[in-house]
C-alpha cells in the first residue's frame, strides 16, 4: 500500500513529498525525483509528536537520528496498525506514562523519609556537636535578646533561683553550669532556656506562682531542655524542615511553622519526663509543677491542639499524675527566701 | 478573497506567515497537570513539566507547513540545577561560616564581593539558558545553534548597563544594535550563519521621542521604542535566502501588555497559559517570513555539546529564555 508523506533526511533543509509503501517488516520510503530511497524498520520507529495534541503525528528514527516522517492521522493508524506487531510504541510527545504513576508513589515515599528522618538525624547530630558550639550559639542569642543591664535588675532574686537549680542539677551527673535570670517583664508567665545554660523566667511567671515548688517544677522543665540538648536539635531539625517546606511547597513561613509544631510537642513531653524525675529525686515532687499545669489547662482551648507548639497541659498534667511523690518531700527554698522572691516582684516593671 | 486564497498568493509570493496553532484547552491541560505533579513530586518534575510545555509550545508553531522541534529533556534540566545549587551551596557554607567564626568585618566584604558578582552572573545564566534552548530546537530536522561565551554576552550587557545609565538613555540605540548583532552574529540554523543589517540610526528618532516623554507619560512611551525595536531587529536579520519582516506598533505592544498585566493579576496567576497563549498568537500575527522556503541550501551542522545550562537561571530566576 502506497501513502504520501512528508520527509526530512536530516542532512538538509528541505521538506520533501514522498511516498511510503508499508512492507511486512518496516516502511519503505522513496521519491524518484529527489532521488529519496530509505527503509525503517518498524522496531526503530519512534513517535515524537502524538497527533492527538496536533494536526499531524511526527514519526523518527533511533537509526538516523535527524530524520522525520509527517504523517496525517489516518495515515499513522494504518502505520500503527502494523508497528505494533513488533513493538509496544510509546507515544513519547511529553512523558511515559508508567514513570507518571510512580512519581506521587516516589514523592509521597520522599515525604515521608523527609519527615521520619530529620528528626532523628537532627538529634543525632546535636548529641555529637561540641559543647562550646552549644555555648557560643547561647550566648550570641544571649546578647541579641538581652543587655547586660536588662539582666542585672533582680540580683537577690535570681540568686535564690539558683539554688533551687543547684539542688536539681545534684540529681543528675552534669558537670555544665547553669544561670537564672529574671526578666523584667509583666507579659504572659512565660521561661524559657538557651542552650549556653541560661535559664530566663519572666517576671510575671515568678508573681503568679503560688508555691516555691511551682517554681522549681518550672526551673525543672527548663533544665531539661538544656540537659537534653533540645534548643540545638531544634534548630537543625527545625531549619532543615522549615526550609524543604517552604522551597518545595512555597508556603509562607508561619505555615510550614505549623507543620512542624509536633515535632515540638515530643521535645516538651521529654523535657515533662526529665522535669518529673528530677524533681522526683531531688525530693521536691511534681505536686508543684502540676499546679502549674493546672493553670495553665483552664486558659488553653484544645481545638487543634495538635498543631500547637507544645501538648496540652491537660495531656501533660495527666503523666505528671503518675509519677509519685517522693517518700520524704523537703522544702525547696526557706519562707524567707520565698518572701524575697515575691517582694522583689512587687516592684514596678521598668519601661 | 478567503484565507486559502491569500494563503496561495502568499506561497507564490514566498510570503510565509509565522504560524501558531497551539489550543487553549491543551495549553491548560497540560500546564494544570505539572502544577499538580509539582507539588506531588515536592517540585521535582518542575523540570520535566517546563519540558513538556516547551515541546507542545514550539510544536505548535510553524512555517509554511513544517512546524518547529524541540528535543530538550527533563534530565538535562535537572542536571543543570543540581550544578547550579551545588554553586549556591558554597556560598552557603562561606557565609554561615563566616557568621558563626564572628568576623562581621570580613562578612560585609564577603557579602559586597558577592552582591556584585551576581549582577554579571544573571547575564551569564540568562545567555546560557537561551543558548541552551536555541540549541535544541529543528526545524525541518536542521538544528539550530547559538555559539559563544555567555561571559562576553554578560561584559556587552553590563558595558551597555553602565552606558545608558550615563547618557541618559541616549544610546539605547547603539546598545541594543550591539546586542542584537552579538546574537545574530553568533547564531545558526544548519551551517548557515544568520547576519543582521540594522542601522542604529533608524532607532534614534523613536529612542529619543520617548525618553522625553518618559515622565509625562509614566513611562508608558517606552512601549514605542519597544515596538521599533522589535520591528527593527525582525526586518533587517536575513537567514539565507530567508528574510523576516514584522509590523509591531507600539500602540498594540502596550494594549498586549496592559492586558495580559490586568488578566495576570485579576486572575492571580491562574490565567498564566492564557496570556502565554495570547502572547505567542500576537507574534504569529505581526511576523512573516520571506523567502523560497524549498530553495533552501541548508545543511545539518556537527552536534553542539550544550547541555544542562539553565541551572543558574533557575536559582537566580533570570529569564531571557524563549519560553
Amino acid at each position: 500500500m502506497e501513502i504520501k508523506a512528508r520527509y526530512y533526511d536530516g542532512k538538509e533543509a528541505r521538506s520533501f513529498s514522498v511516498n511510503l509503501q508499508l512492507q511486512d517488516n518496516g516502511i519503505q520510503i522513496f521519491n524518484l525525483e529527489d532521488n529519496i530511497n530509505s527503509f525503517w524498520y518498524y522496531k526503530n520507529i519512534q513517535v515524537l509528536q502524538a497527533e492527538k495534541y496536533h494536526t499531524l503525528t511526527i514519526l523518527s528514527n533511533t537509526k538516523y537520528n535527524e530524520a522525520r516522517i509527517l504523517v496525517d492521522k489516518k495515515t499513522f493508524n494504518l502505520i500503527y496498525a502494523q508497528m505494533v506487531q513488533f513493538i509496544d510504541p510509546k507515544i513519547r510527545p511529553f512523558f511515559s506514562s508508567k514513570i507518571l504513576y510512580l512519581f506521587p508513589f516516589l514523592s509521597l515515599m520522599l515525604i515521608a523519609c523527609l519527615f521520619y528522618s530529620i528528626p532523628n538525624f537532627s538529634r543525632t547530630i546535636s548529641n555529637h556537636l561540641p559543647l562550646s558550639l552549644e555555648i557560643a550559639v547561647g550566648n550570641y542569642a544571649s546578647r541579641v535578646l538581652f543587655s547586660k543591664k536588662e539582666l542585672d535588675i533582680y540580683p537577690d532574686q535570681q540568686k535564690i533561683l539558683l539554688k533551687i537549680v543547684n539542688q536539681l542539677k545534684k540529681t543528675q551527673n552534669i558537670q555544665r553550669d547553669f544561670n537564672v535570670y529574671v526578666v523584667d517583664s509583666d507579659e504572659s508567665p512565660n521561661a524559657f532556656a538557651l542552650p549556653n545554660g541560661h535559664i530566663y523566667i519572666l517576671k510575671s511567671l515568678i508573681k503568679s506562682a503560688d508555691s516555691p515548688e511551682e517554681l522549681a517544677g518550672v526551673m525543672a522543665h527548663e533544665m531539661a531542655h538544656i540537659i537534653q540538648h533540645h534548643s540545638m536539635i531544634s534548630l537543625i531539625q527545625n531549619t532543615t524542615l522549615s526550609l524543604l517546606v517552604q522551597a518545595l511547597l512555597g508556603i509562607e513561613d508561619q505555615y510550614a511553622q505549623l507543620m512542624l509544631n509536633p515535632y515540638n510537642q515530643e521535645l516538651e513531653k521529654e523535657a515533662d519526663e526529665l522535669a518529673g524525675k528530677m524533681l522526683y529525686l531531688a525530693n521536691i515532687g511534681t505536686a508543684g509543677l502540676q499546679d502549674f499545669f493546672k493553670k495553665l489547662s483552664n486558659e488553653e482551648s484544645s481545638f487543634l491542639s495538635f498543631l500547637a507548639s507544645h501538648p496540652s497541659s491537660a495531656e501533660r498534667l495527666l503523666y505528671l499524675q503518675q509519677i509519685p511523690a517522693p517518700k520524704k518531700k523537703i522544702a525547696v527554698i526557706t519562707k524567707t527566701e520565698w518572701q524575697i522572691l515575691k517582694k522583689g516582684m512587687r516592684l514596678p516593671t521598668r519601661e | 478573497m478567503s484565507d486559502t486564497i491569500v494563503d496561495t498568493f502568499r506561497r507564490q509570493a514566498h510570503i510565509y506567515p509565522l504560524q501558531y496553532n497551539g489550543k487553549i484547552r491543551l495549553f491548560y491541560k497540560i500546564y494544570l497537570f505539572n502544577f499538580i505533579f509539582k507539588i506531588l513530586t515536592l517540585g521535582i518534575f518542575t523540570f520535566w513539566g517546563t519540558t513538556r510545555l516547551r515541546k507542545y509550545i514550539i510544536s505548535s508553531i510553524q512555517i509554511g507547513e513544517d512546524p518547529f522541534e524541540y528535543t530538550g529533556r527533563g534530565i538535562e534540566l535537572f542536571k543543570g540545577f543540581l550544578k547550579a545549587l551545588g554553586f549556591f551551596l558554597i556560598y552557603l557554607i562561606v557565609i554561615v561560616s563566616i557568621e558563626y567564626a564572628g568576623l562581621t568585618d570580613i562578612k560585609n566584604i564577603v557579602d559586597v564581593c558577592i552582591a556584585l558578582l551576581t549582577w554579571p552572573l544573571i547575564f551569564i545564566a540568562q545567555y546560557s539558558a537561551l543558548r541552551y534552548q536555541i540549541c535544541r530546537l529543528k526545524w525541518r530536522g536542521i538544528r539550530m545553534s547559538l555559539g559563544s561565551s555567555s561571559i562576553e554576552y554578560a561584559r556587552l550587557i553590563l558595558k551597555r548597563s553602565i552606558l545608558d545609565i550615563l547618557s541618559l538613555g541616549l544610546t539605547t540605540p547603539m546598545t541594543d544594535h550591539l546586542i542584537t548583532l552579538f546574537l545574530v552574529k553568533h547564531f545558526y540554523f544548519g551551517d548557515i550563519q544568520a547576519t543582521f543589517y540594522g542601522k542604529p540610526a533608524e532607532l534614534k528618532k523613536v529612542n529619543i521621542i520617548t525618553v522625553l516623554l518618559l515622565i509625562p507619560t509614566l513611562g508608558m512611551s517606552r512601549f514605542w521604542y519597544g515596538a521599533a525595536l522589535l520591528r527593527y531587529r525582525t526586518n533587517n536579520l536575513r537567514l539565507g535566502n530567508m528574510s523576516f519582516s514584522s509590523d509591531f506598533q507600539g500602540k498594540q505592544v502596550f494594549i498586549q501588555f496592559i492586558t495580559n498585566a490586568v488578566l495576570f493579576l485579576c486572575s492571580v496567576g491562574l490565567a498564566f497559559p492564557y496570556i502565554l497563549h495570547r502572547k505567542l498568537r500576537f507574534i504569529s500575527q505581526h511576523v512573516q517570513i520571506k523567502g523560497d522556503l524549498n530553495a533552501l541550501k541548508v545543511h545539518q551542522r556537527e552536534k553542539d555539546n550544550i547541555s544542562s545550562a539553565e541551572g543558574l537561571a533557575n536559582i537566580l530566576d533570570a529569564d531571557l529564555a524563549l519560553i
